[in-house]
């Protein structure tokens, strides 16, 4: 197996497109655990933790520019204020040693439907920056993610950079786990409200992450945008409902999938008050 | 003669005099020993849980880089199963036929210059197999089942009698899963022959044992064999047993003429070092309106390996527990193709008493009393079966410390009775009653020409704090500084000590060093007594005490002298002693003897639309007798009841019902608690120096596990009103 370490991106990207079979690295969070097991077995390993640019992160016109390469540590330090959905997310990634290893890059390579950034990725609206020699490109998250562990990438591409809207409404994530850390997402819940946008995402309760197009539909038609107040109970329990027609979730080792579809419901209902009361919030200051 | 009188440092929360050797990675863990020369050892295991190999092709491992060995049934000698241990059977030897017992089962070993090497050839060894159907559950009509297999079943008075006097009575079943005992530690042996001398690094608890094993396996004389496990990342039991990669490993070491290293992979240590087994067990109580006891009676069934013993009397505990006339306790254990249960910390005990406990909160609720009174009104004054006094017993002062500790005088009666928003508050409480154990034991303290003492012992420190509290006893019999005693402890050469297990060792190897003391102390005093340049020339043993380094007159600490010096005047460049302990006799004491006592109250939290279980905190006080470092005792009882916490909310090996492959043998899958489960821990020790031990001690290493599993089980049952019997207490189990 060889070990690959370009210090520039476009000398990986030349590596890439010379040995597709190289598995890209960064924090080693997910492939490491993965080659101890003997899961793959890769030709190359391409090691991308010297390139400077793929962990900088910049700021404009209201989106973040977040590069594969930052860790959760930083995200969560120098980015939680302007991505609080994310932050969430990244706050419940395994241990401090693992979140100052992984990224958000990594786990969008890995595409576990467990991942935990995803479903906020998703329901921000993120879109997702590839590179080869043949140029960049930007996909929406939601079809970045193509089935259990598989992704949008060709051969050649790398991941580069995530861009994101500032938040300026409510964001919210949760995750159940067997334990409080150091645990896989029996399933997880993203929503982000915005003026104009209702995104919503459902984690590890389906072959992919997945937007639950239908209960956004339901959140932008629905939800008194203009009159911003207090929601009914009802409204909470359509909104949870619409969330759990959406999973497709399996029995496992971690959880039943019928326990899996009901805390979908749950985590619904609770994080949609709670992002709601950020939006009010942020309406009223705006006001 | 005597030795000092205050105790400046028995009984001190002392640090770790090993702390600073582990904190700057110079301990000596098994699997950081390299011996020049070595090779490397990598296992192969059965991918079927029963039948046969019909074909083991080893040709392509045997190309393989670096490949110096494969071993296999074909290739390993008929070896002898290992002797009976005081704790039973040793593990059947391995790779001596065809047969496969369980998934896991080693099949064959490669040897390579390094552990790449071996793990890649590892993977290139072809096994064919003609798989027959496993005996994976109780409920399989093929198991063969034991009854009564330790002849601990009890009787006591007409338990039906009992149970038709009663007004409420109680009849549940509660389950056990199998759980992993999952030390940090990867096992290991490094093993290297020169000639018919045999050298052994081992991750055991029990030096001595594996030295007796080896000699008997390998047909050489015990004294020819070297075991060694100074340090140990944790084995909560693992580590009890000579297993068969140790053979194997000794065995390749001796096939290639090189020393061999095997570390074991964390998926291996599901398999390959025991696990504590699964069980089902039926508790019936019954009680008059006034909450007293009438029957008590307690069946189990738990799971073995077909070819191998496991002790785990899960209900035996329950005939000693309470004041009861009536008691009926039965264990059962039935066969299957499952890797070798062993010993984890608290075996047997753990899961009977989570039955026994919840039996007892249950009958509370059904009598409509506090379950704390409950067993207050049936506490055992005197041991219930021999109706002896007990040798040490604070067991009431254990609750009363707790609750007023937990405050659980506040706690309503009703269940459902408190709410944080969606947070559902519980409190449970349960009692602890430890079975004594002790076995004999050997050491030598040695005092040497700098002044200093040395104790010496085949016993080995698991982690618990052994080379603290038994330099703490060396120090203060012979009034020395901590800093001027050293502990050698894990040598199978240095004089025979019984495992580290069964909360026994600090009473058995702490005896014998203090035996060992005196008896050293004697001939020191032999020496200066008729020495006419001795300032204690002629002195009477009882006016004589240790102190200051040396001898010393009593009240005259002036009038004396250093060992050191003693030593120089009498050209001695030491001198030493042998010491001894034997486990006390109940009928020559006129009392029973007890183990450990304690009391937990547990608190915890469960989200009402989520079923997640939080234990938000734990009061423990536990009467472990005369505690020797207040410190020590206190990380073991706390590792306790965070082992407890495991056992009650995560913890669950998983085995495939048709494959009999375990499913989640890494610690991504198989879930122990992490430092955000684990709430502030409150722990206290209560009660008197033990009156039958030597030096007043009952073992702390397994009371704290015991009684958590039931006291977050109550707890949880106090939050929701719902009963949950089988463990862990997973989330659906509360939706």
């Amino acid at each position: 197996m060889d070990f690959l370490r370009p210090t520039t991106l476009d000398e990986a990207l030349a590596v890439k497109a010379q040995r597709p079979d190289a598995v890209p690295i960064a924090g080693g969070t997910d492939v490491m655990v993965e080659l101890n097991f003997d899961h793959r077995r890769p030709g190359a390993l391409l090691d991308l933790t010297r390139i400077g640019e793929l962990a900088e992160w910049s700021s404009s016109d209201g989106q973040i520019s977040l590069g594969a390469g930052v860790s959760y540590t930083r995200l969560i330090g120098e980015l939680g204020d302007v991505l609080p959905g994310l932050a969430m997310a990244a706050r419940t990634v395994g241990s401090p040693q693992i979140r100052n290893r992984g990224t958000v890059g990594g786990n969008l390579g890995a595409a576990s439907p467990a991942g935990d950034t995803h479903p906020v990725l998703l329901a921000t609206g993120a879109r997702v920056e590839l590179a080869s020699v043949r140029g960049r490109r930007t996909l929406a998250a939601e079809d970045f993610y193509t089935g259990v562990k598989r992704n949008a990438l060709e051969p050649d591409e790398l991941i580069t950079a995530v861009h994101l809207p500032i938040a300026t409404g409510g964001e919210q994530f949760a995750k159940i786990g067997t334990r409080n850390a150091m645990v896989i997402a029996v399933c997880s819940f993203a929503i982000v409200l915005r003026d104009g946008h209702a995104g919503a995402a459902i984690g590890s309760a389906a072959p992919t992450p997945r937007r639950v197009a239908e209960a956004e539909r339901f959140l932008l038609d629905e939800l008194p945008w203009d009159a911003p107040a207090p929601l009914a109970d009802s409204f909470k329990r359509r909104f949870a409902e619409l969330v759990a027609a959406a999973a497709t979730p399996i029995d496992d080792v971690r959880g039943s999938a019928a326990y899996r579809t009901h805390a979908l419901g749950v985590l619904a209902r609770r994080t949609l008050t709670w992002a709601w009361d950020t939006y009010r919030g942020s309406a009223r200051a705006c006001a | 003669m005597s030795t000092a009188e205050d105790l400046p440092v028995l009984g001190a929360p002392v640090d770790r005099v090993d702390g600073p050797l582990k904190v700057t990675g110079q301990a000596p863990y098994p699997s950081d020993v390299d011996l020049p020369g070595q090779a490397h050892a990598a296992l192969v295991q059965s991918t079927i849980a029963a039948g046969r190999i019909t074909d083991l092709d080893t040709t392509e491992a045997e190309k393989a880089p670096g490949v110096l060995a494969v071993l296999t049934h074909h290739t390993v000698p008929r070896l002898p199963r290992g002797p009976m241990t005081s704790l039973g059977v040793s593990p059947p030897a391995p790779l001596q036929d065809d047969r496969i017992r369980h998934h896991g089962q080693h099949v064959a070993l490669v040897v390579a210059e390094s552990r790449e090497q071996a793990t890649a050839a590892a993977r290139l060894v072809r096994v064919e197999y003609a798989p027959a159907d496993p005996v994976l559950d109780f409920d399989d009509p093929r198991a063969v089942s034991v009854d009564d297999p330790w002849g601990l079943d009890s009787h006591r008075g007409d338990v039906d009698a009992g149970l038709a006097s009663a007004d409420v009575t109680v009849d549940a079943v509660y389950t056990t899963p199998d759980n992993t005992n999952n030390p940090l530690g990867l096992f290991s042996t490094l093993a290297a022959w020169e000639g018919e001398r045999l050298t052994v690094y081992d991750a055991t608890q029990w030096p001595a044992m594996v030295r007796e094993t080896l000699a008997e396996v390998f047909g050489v004389p015990e004294v020819s064999v070297r075991v060694l496990s100074p340090f140990l990342g944790g084995g909560f039991g693992a580590g009890l047993r000579a297993w068969p990669h140790v053979i194997l490993a000794v065995q390749a070491a001796r096939d290639v003429g090189r020393p061999v290293k095997l570390v074991l992979t964390r998926p291996q240590m599901f398999t390959s070092v025991g696990h504590r087994p699964k069980g089902v067990q039926r508790v019936r109580l019954g009680a008059t309106a006034d909450a007293t006891l009438v029957a008590i009676e307690h069946h189990s069934t738990s799971l073995l390996a077909v070819e191998d013993d496991d002790y785990e009397p899960f209900a035996a505990g329950s005939a000693v527990a309470y004041a009861c006339p009536h008691v009926v306790t039965a264990d059962r254990q039935v066969r299957a193709n499952v890797p070798a249960p062993v010993s984890m910390r608290a075996p047997a005990h753990a899961q009977g008493n989570f039955a026994l406990e919840s039996a007892m909160d249950e009958l509370a609720c059904a009598l409509d009393v506090d379950p704390l009174e409950l067993r207050l009104r049936n506490h055992a004054d005197v041991h219930p079966a021999l109706g002896l006094p007990w040798s040490s017993n604070a067991l009431r002062e254990c609750y009363a410390v707790g609750a007023e500790r937990f405050g659980w005088s506040r706690r309503p009666a009703r269940p459902r009775s408190r709410r944080d928003g969606h947070w559902l508050v519980g409190q449970g409480m349960a009692g602890v009653s430890y079975p004594w154990y002790q076995a004999p034991s050997l050491a030598r303290v040695t005092v040497t020409a700098d002044g200093g003492a040395t104790v010496a012992s085949s016993g080995m420190d698991i982690g618990t704090g052994t080379y603290t509290v038994l330099t703490q006893l060396c120090a203060h019999l012979l009034g020395l500084p901590l800093e001027q005693v050293r502990s050698d402890l894990g040598d199978s050469d240095l004089p025979e000590a019984p495992q580290a297990g069964g909360s026994g060792l600090t009473s058995a190897l702490g005896s014998a060093v203090a035996d060992a003391c005196e008896r050293l102390l004697g001939a020191l005093l032999e020496l200066v007594r008729d020495d006419p340049e001795s300032p204690l020339h002629g002195s009477d043993p009882e006016d004589v005490v240790a102190a200051g380094g040396g001898l010393r007159r009593r009240g005259d600490p002036g009038r004396g002298e250093t060992y050191a010096a003693i030593l120089a005047r009498h050209g001695r460049p030491q001198l030493g002693a042998d010491g001894a302990s034997t486990p006390a006799q109940p009928t020559e004491l006129g009392m029973a003897l007890a183990g450990a006592f304690g009391a937990h109250f547990a608190e915890v939290r469960v989200d009402e639309d989520l079923g997640l279980v939080r234990v938000s905190r734990v009061t423990t006080v536990i009467d472990g007798g005369r505690i020797l470092n207040e410190k020590t005792a206190r990380s073991q009882v706390i590792g306790g009841v965070i082992g407890g916490i495991g056992m009650a909310v995560f913890e669950d090996t998983i085995t495939d019902p048709t494959t009999g492959r375990i499913a989640n043998a890494t610690f991504g899958d198989y879930l122990v608690p992490v430092h955000a489960d684990v709430p502030d821990l409150d722990v206290t020790f209560v009660g008197e120096p033990d009156r039958a031990s030597a030096l007043g001690v009952k073992g702390v290493g397994e009371v704290g596990l015991v009684g958590v599993a039931a006291a977050i089980a109550n707890a949880v049952h106090h939050a929701t009103g719902v009963r949950v019997r089988s463990l862990p207490i997973t989330l659906d189990a509360l939706l």
